[in-house]
């Protein structure tokens, strides 16, 4: 095959490319020579291959060191981000690639589903009767009742691919799995000012505090912690939210132990404490937010919209891209043009500014933030407050003493920390961790966040938020899909999906839910009910975990036939991993794409060999990182050697597969993309395009250039360089507001469970970032950060304390695993054996629980074993569980490889209440803990010595297993 | 630390060995013993070869065993070449023994008994080592020393009584109580130390021993079976001598050994028992005792800062 | 003449275990030995006033070092560099040396090549190159620092004269590893 010779050809390219950047220095002289120990010491075909780590989100660079075509060593590259340092995870590369659990050729279940039993098949056999089977439940039942799936981490490329050729095909079903712990903050950020900010663009480099909100610094990307530390070194002040005492509360100046659940009381007293300061950057609320709009606010009676206001709404035959406000300068009606797009007569010159009742432009109107007294400015014989008069009420009662109440902390230390961020504000940073994610308000918090960085005035400052990662070469992974849209290339069955999504989504009864909300005034927790707006993920067509779960297990509100599951493992990741597996046994059709046997996979009807992350060509980038250069560059993922057996690089399968599937996935193949990618738009600087995706391999790595160094240090929103648009004007990236396609409910006319019929609204896509959100509005959250106490805790369930006593906290990352992966490697596994458990050891003592034991947690759900951890690192009163445990060297028949019996998911129910706009649900609750007679569960590697069975295969056992019965996936027992 | 068996099983053979070395130096500069010395030489030879040859499953490398000459200020080496000294003295010793060179065979007697006297205080001063506390005393080499003297005095008094000049019998007696009182002064000796080594934690305490894990080890092995019970079966051998005005290895000792304790002293039920049982069952108990305290000497060797393993 | 240590910096430290990996890696260490393991120490204090730092721990090439001392074959070698290292070709397998070290850093692998006595050599593959070990070069911390002591320019004599530093329990071996620890209290012995 073509793709085979090129990836040939490349080895030998980048042999040379090595070899020519050490004679450039640019690369450690040492790695082109034989290591002096290994057993090649007599061959010459040594190849050192600098690429990227793919073990977790930080995309480290490093090199392989190949011998006679097999992997022996790996190697930080020290010219990149990560100034080559690796963290262990790296050097378990050879133990995955090399696994005696790696799936090599294709394979066909030809025992009951979960027994083990698979026999090879070719790729031909495979791909045909997925097609076939695929292709009679679309048309038998619709393809909505196909599902697809794609996992973390794996690399934003792929998923691309898989996503779009399941889109493609009418697919509207995932489980999600960023929805657990990253979309939350990413479709917020992207609905209220169009980019990310809150993982990644965090300067650090510059900043003098950083404020670090549950997030460890050993879970990905380590090299952040160098950023930190020599942020601290400099003098800066780093404060860490987080209820365990980790790494980073360590190494912090200063620890808030949060209780867990409790964050948004304290993000709230944050912005209240900031408005109430003269630091407060009221001129970037008052010129690129919404803050000085007026709000058509519903009364009593029902009347108003509840949306921001327009012309069109004060008037008959008003213009609804004209938002009123108050001119302090002229004391007079002004109305900012959001008609950037020319449709409403007030766009070209006049878009994107300040216009009197006239029309014509006030260059220097003064809009006003707040109305007299805040109690509303009468016009046309009605009163309107702003948004900022709606904000400034909302968090006025979020006392820090209110927050230490919500938050069970010290006043003095939330004083403290908030004066710090204050004070070192514009120059002050904030980066979290997906543990504040984990919640049912994960949209709202992510708002608060927002509100929080921008009135600090750390917007596009030095040291504070870089706005959005800003590519290397002006494209990202996203324009595999744009490209084509934009040309009008998306299939029919697509856009027929997408036109019929309120039917076909498995989201549709997902509706009304009761939630616990504070009362703002009193702070009194009374219970409400939430009106969820559709889960709209990522432009995928609704899907997460709990609604395909019921779909497949319980037929609601469609039984889903069809599945295609590529690098993901649910059972693990999605609460409710029993209904899961039901769900998989119920499918007519399954089809698993992954480099492993896993449980889930078990399950399948066909399993597809994956390539290994390093046996494929990627354009890879940092999914962690600090600010320049980190988000900035882009790097080579290369192999280090082809494929093992007939494994197959994700994306290929993928374009492979369409074809079988009639799907036009228009890109000829990847490195078409690739090609595109790297070569960058046409205003991209020289220097950082590449002639192709050879080139871009040549040199290795490309590192673009600040936007806010390019025009005198100014803040992108105000260079334009926020605009996705191409129209360079000052202000944010918009474009994603207000309903472009997917939702369920938010269609205008469309009729609600309860009968009501949604009313027509406008698009806000004007420019300004939303403090007050009409989005997050109409998804159902609410326009402003409201505070909602979890379903499951102390507070909210105080029926479940007496049997229940203890606060229960999922999900802190692992330094030796990331999700589900590595539980098979000897090397990680050595440094983490076990399932571990924190608690307390006073608690501990109580319980007569002692260091080691093997403990069961319960929750009024299920049960788990996990092994005790006596620590003060946590709360008398909490435990904390770890996530995602799996034991492969069980068998297939041993309980799916022992999927059930560490797996903390388990412990929670798929019922709700979810995130409305990004459908997260909750991962806490309360549990009780005791001492397990049983020990640990059985069949698992106990010692060290125990872990053989994971070691490498040699050339040898590789090439004499040919997989024709399965994968032989050994158990210890048996070995 | 975990215990070292094949270690510990040569520390008691080469105590027992030397005891029986000692024993027959002394016989030599007292000119009795003389129809015992062959078969009780042999028997150390046998004890010290058995003894090394089980130090020998403690290497890595059995075949390297000679390196071990490689640094002779190392405790090891020294200890080779004790047991190379000794094993050697007694060789000539045992073959001199069936021989009639009076003179010659004296002086590797003594030679031997020479090597019996060092050969246990070598072997425990290689254990001394700063790093572990309970270890690192002159009470440890002492300890191999005295439970040595204790184990090979009884043997070859038994051994006399078994089957040797009724006149050397006293003399044999004499010794045999000289062993087990020093078995019992340096076990008490070598308690101490535990209790007073720097660096006290509670792994190689004195609690420990009294009341924690190791506890019914420390009480019933050490101090009833391997210092009480052989103290007091020795005085009632002795006791029972001095009444009879001469011993008689066929005389019954009234043995009021107390209840369950001394398991070895199992005739007790009996009533009756001939001193050369009694010496027998004194050796058992001696050999038990020097074990257990072994057991315990490992697993007290605790580090200053295990910090790895 | 030069003496070549490491220095780690505790405040660096982020407990990853990178060191004890790699380390496999680079020494070919089996399943169940390390050379380098990483402790959690604390955390300690009050809840919420806590101290917490981690230890990571391998040989510590000291500068009277009782494995040598106690080696019966010389296979336990101290170099003029200060690095203490073990000829496996000369090496019995007797395990005093495991005896005689105060920090179980040693380690008697019968798996690998039976019956020898391993232990970390300080890369000394690597540094008789000119190279880093592997454990400094990728430490992701940056905490680990090797040079030479007795060089007073050396990126480790700096780091040693500006930090409050700790050596482990010395019982008259004279560990050559230093420790630094600005932040917290150490809770080792001295």
């Amino acid at each position: 095959m073509a793709l085979q010779l090129s990836r040939r050809d490349f080895i030998k390219a980048s042999a040379v490319a090595s070899a020519s950047a050490m004679v450039l220095g640019s690369a450690d002289a040492a790695f082109a020579e034989v290591p002096a120990e290994g057993d090649a010491g007599a061959s010459d075909d040594v190849k050192v291959i600098p690429s990227a780590c793919r073990q977790c989100y930080g995309r480290c660079a490093l090199f392989g060191t190949v011998e006679d075509g097999r992997l022996t060593k790996i190697e930080g590259n020290p010219d990149l981000f990560s100034e080559g340092t690796l963290c262990g995870r790296a050097f378990a590369i050879p133990q995955e690639l090399y696994n005696p659990t790696r799936i090599r050729y294709p394979q066909r279940r030809v025992g009951e589903k979960g027994s083990g039993q698979w026999r090879r098949i070719s790729w031909d056999d495979a791909y045909a009767e997925a097609a076939e089977q695929f292709k009679r439940i679309g048309n038998e039942y619709g393809w909505h009742t196909i599902a697809h799936q794609y996992g973390t981490g794996r690399d934003m490329l792929q998923f691309q691919a898989i996503n779009k050729l399941w889109l493609e095909l009418g697919s509207t079903a995932t489980f999600g799995v960023g929805n657990l712990c990253w979309v939350g903050s990413y479709f917020t950020s992207q609905r209220l000012y169009g980019d990310e900010t809150q993982y990644t663009g965090w300067d650090g480099n510059n900043a003098d505090c950083i404020l670090i909100w549950c997030r460890q610094e050993r879970s990905r990307g380590y090299y952040d912690w160098l950023t930190v530390k020599r942020a601290q070194e400099r003098g800066a002040q780093v404060i860490c939210v987080d209820p365990r005492f980790t790494c980073t509360a360590s190494k912090a100046d200063q620890w808030l132990p949060i209780r867990p659940g409790s964050d948004m009381a304290l993000v709230l007293a944050f912005i209240n404490e900031i408005i109430k300061s003269d630091k407060c950057d009221t001129d970037f609320a008052r010129y690129w937010t919404n803050a000085p709009f007026f709000i058509d606010e519903k009364d009593a009676d029902g009347n108003g919209t509840g949306y921001q206001l327009r012309q069109s709404l004060m008037q008959e035959g008003g213009n609804e891209e004209l938002y009123p406000a108050w001119d302090e300068a002229h004391d007079q009606l002004i109305f900012w043009s959001g008609d950037w797009q020319g449709k409403q007569g007030v766009g070209g010159p006049r878009a994107f500014q300040w216009l009197d009742v006239d029309g014509n432009i006030v260059e220097d109107a003064v809009p006003a933030l707040s109305t007299p007294d805040g109690k509303g400015r009468e016009i046309n014989g009605k009163t309107y407050r702003t948004a900022w008069d709606l904000l400034v009420e909302h968090v006025s009662p979020w006392t820090i003493q209110r927050a230490a109440e919500f938050c069970e902390l010290d006043e003095e230390r939330i004083a403290k920390a908030i004066q710090t961020y204050i004070d070192a504000s514009p120059h002050a940073c904030f980066t979290r961790g997906q543990k504040v994610e984990f919640s049912i308000n994960t949209s709202g918090i992510s708002q608060a966040f927002t509100i929080m960085m921008a009135l600090a005035g750390n917007f596009d400052t030095k040291g504070g938020q870089n706005i959005g990662r800003e590519p290397a070469t002006g494209y990202d992974s996203f324009m595999f899909d744009v490209v084509p849209n934009k040309e009008g290339r998306m299939g029919a069955l697509r856009k027929q999906t997408a036109m019929n999504i309120k039917k076909l989504s498995v989201c549709q009864n997902t509706g009304y839910q009761p939630i616990l909300q504070a009362d703002d005034a009193t702070g009194e927790l009374r219970e409400v009910t939430q009106n969820s707006g559709g889960q709209v993920i990522y432009g995928q067509q609704g899907g997460f975990g709990a609604v395909t779960t019921k779909a497949m297990a319980k037929g609601d509100p469609f039984q889903i036939h069809g599945y295609w599951q590529q690098t993901s493992e649910p059972i693990l990741s999605i609460e409710g991993g029993k209904e899961i597996i039901e769900g998989f046994k119920d499918l007519d059709f399954f089809v698993n794409v992954d480099i492993f046997m896993t449980p889930s996979g078990e399950l399948a009807d066909i399993i597809l060999p994956a390539a290994h992350p390093n046996e494929v060509d990627r354009v890879e980038w940092a999914h962690s990182g600090h600010g320049y250069p980190t988000s900035h560059t882009y790097l080579i993922r290369q192999p280090f050697h082809e494929p093992l057996g007939e494994a197959k690089d994700d994306m290929d399968i993928c374009f492979e597969f369409a074809k079988y599937m009639d799907v036009d996935m228009y890109w000829k193949d990847k490195y078409e993309f690739f090609d595109y990618m790297v070569k960058g738009p046409e205003t991209l600087p020289p220097q950082l395009s590449c002639a192709s995706f050879e080139d871009f391999r040549n040199r290795v790595s490309v590192t673009g250039v600040q936007m806010t160094d390019v025009r005198g240090g100014q803040p992108k929103y105000k260079t334009g360089f926020m605009r996705k648009t191409s129209d360079f004007r000052p202000g944010f990236n918009t474009m994603y507001r207000g309903n472009k396609m997917g939702s369920v409910y938010r269609f205008p006319g469309t009729t609600t469970p309860d009968g009501k019929v949604i009313p027509a609204h406008p698009q806000s896509d004007n420019g300004k970032m939303e403090l007050w959100s009409e989005d997050l509005l109409l998804y159902g959250n609410g326009p402003l950060p409201m505070y909602i106490e979890p379903p499951i805790t102390k507070i909210s369930r105080e029926d479940l304390i007496e049997e229940y006593p203890f606060t229960l906290i999922t999900g802190g990352r692992s330094h030796a695993f990331f999700h589900t992966e590595y539980r098979n490697s000897p090397w990680m596994r050595e440094v983490h054996m076990f399932p571990t458990m924190d608690i307390n050891p006073e608690t501990a003592e109580k319980l007569g629980i002692q260091q080691d034991d093997w403990c069961w947690i319960e929750t009024y759900v299920d049960r788990i074993r996990q092994r005790a951890n006596l620590t003060n690192a946590i709360k008398p009163d909490t435990i904390h569980v770890e996530h995602d445990w799996w034991f492969p060297e069980r068998a297939a028949t041993d309980d799916l490889h022992g999927a059930l019996d560490a797996n903390c998911n388990i412990l929670f129910e798929n019922n709700g209440p979810y995130d409305p706009a990004v459908g997260t649900d909750n991962f806490g609750g309360l549990c009780k803990v005791y001492v397990a007679k049983e020990g640990a569960p059985d069949n698992i590697c106990m010692t060290s010595e125990d872990l053989r069975v994971f070691l490498p295969l040699t050339r040898e056992q590789l090439a004499e297993d040919e997989q024709a019965e399965g994968v032989t996936v050994t158990t210890w027992k048996e070995a | 630390m975990a215990v070292q068996w094949p270690l510990l099983i040569f520390s008691v053979l080469l105590g027992a060995s030397s005891g029986v070395l000692v024993f027959l130096g002394i016989g030599e500069i007292k000119g009795c013993f003389k129809r015992v010395r062959f078969p009780l030489a042999l028997i150390a030879l046998v004890l010290l070869a058995v003894g090394g040859c089980a130090s020998a499953l403690h290497l890595g490398h059995i075949d390297r065993a000679l390196y071990i000459l490689g640094n002779v200020s190392s405790g090891l080496s020294k200890e080779l070449f004790a047991v190379g000294f000794t094993g050697i003295m007694t060789l000539v010793y045992v073959i001199l023994s069936r021989k009639d060179y009076p003179s010659a065979t004296r002086v590797f007697g003594l030679l031997a008994a020479l090597g019996g006297l060092v050969l246990p205080l070598v072997a425990g001063a290689s254990y001394m080592m700063p790093a572990r506390p309970a270890w690192d005393s002159i009470a440890l080499p002492l300890m191999y020393l005295g439970t040595g003297l204790g184990m090979g005095f009884v043997l070859a008094a038994a051994y006399v009584h078994f089957k040797g000049d009724e006149a050397d019998e006293p003399f044999a007696l004499k010794l045999a109580l000289a062993g087990v009182l020093a078995s019992a002064v340096v076990t008490l000796i070598y308690v101490v130390w535990v209790a007073v080594a720097p660096y006290p934690d509670p792994t190689r305490s004195l609690v420990r021993l009294a009341a924690g894990d190791l506890a019914p080890a420390f009480w019933l092995g050490v101090v009833l079976i391997g210092v009480m019970a052989p103290v007091v079966l020795m005085g009632l051998v002795w006791k029972r001598g001095g009444d009879a005005g001469a011993s008689s290895k066929d005389a019954p000792v009234v043995a009021a050994v107390d209840g369950g304790g001394a398991a070895a002293a199992a005739p007790a039920a009996a009533g009756k028992v001939s001193v050369t049982t009694a010496l027998w069952a004194t050796l058992a108990c001696l050999v038990v005792g020097s074990v257990v305290l072994r057991v315990i000497m490992y697993l007290v060797a605790t580090s200053v800062e295990q910090l790895i393993y | 003449m030069i003496r070549h240590t490491m220095a780690i910096d505790l405040d660096s430290c982020i407990g990853c275990h990178s060191c004890a990996v790699v380390c496999k890696q680079e020494n070919n260490v089996g399943l169940g030995t390390f050379y380098s393991k990483v402790l959690t120490i604390g955390p300690n204090g009050t809840y919420p006033d806590l101290e917490m730092y981690y230890l990571p721990v391998a040989c510590q090439h000291c500068e009277n070092p009782q494995c040598v001392s106690v080696c019966p074959t010389g296979a336990s070698y101290k170099r003029d560099d200060g690095v203490v290292l073990v000829d496996h070709s000369k090496c019995v397998g007797c395990q005093y040396c495991v005896m005689a070290c105060p920090y179980g850093v040693r380690t008697y692998d019968e798996a690998k090549d039976k019956g020898v006595i391993e232990k970390c050599t300080l890369c000394a593959h690597l540094i008789d190159d000119g190279k880093d070990p592997a454990c400094v070069r990728h430490c992701p911390g940056q905490a680990r620092i090797f040079g030479d002591a007795d060089d007073p320019e050396s990126k480790v004599s700096k780091m040693i004269a500006a930090k409050t530093t700790h050596k482990l329990t010395d019982v008259g071996n004279k560990p050559s590893v230093t420790f630094g620890l600005d932040k917290c209290e150490w809770k080792g012995g001295e």
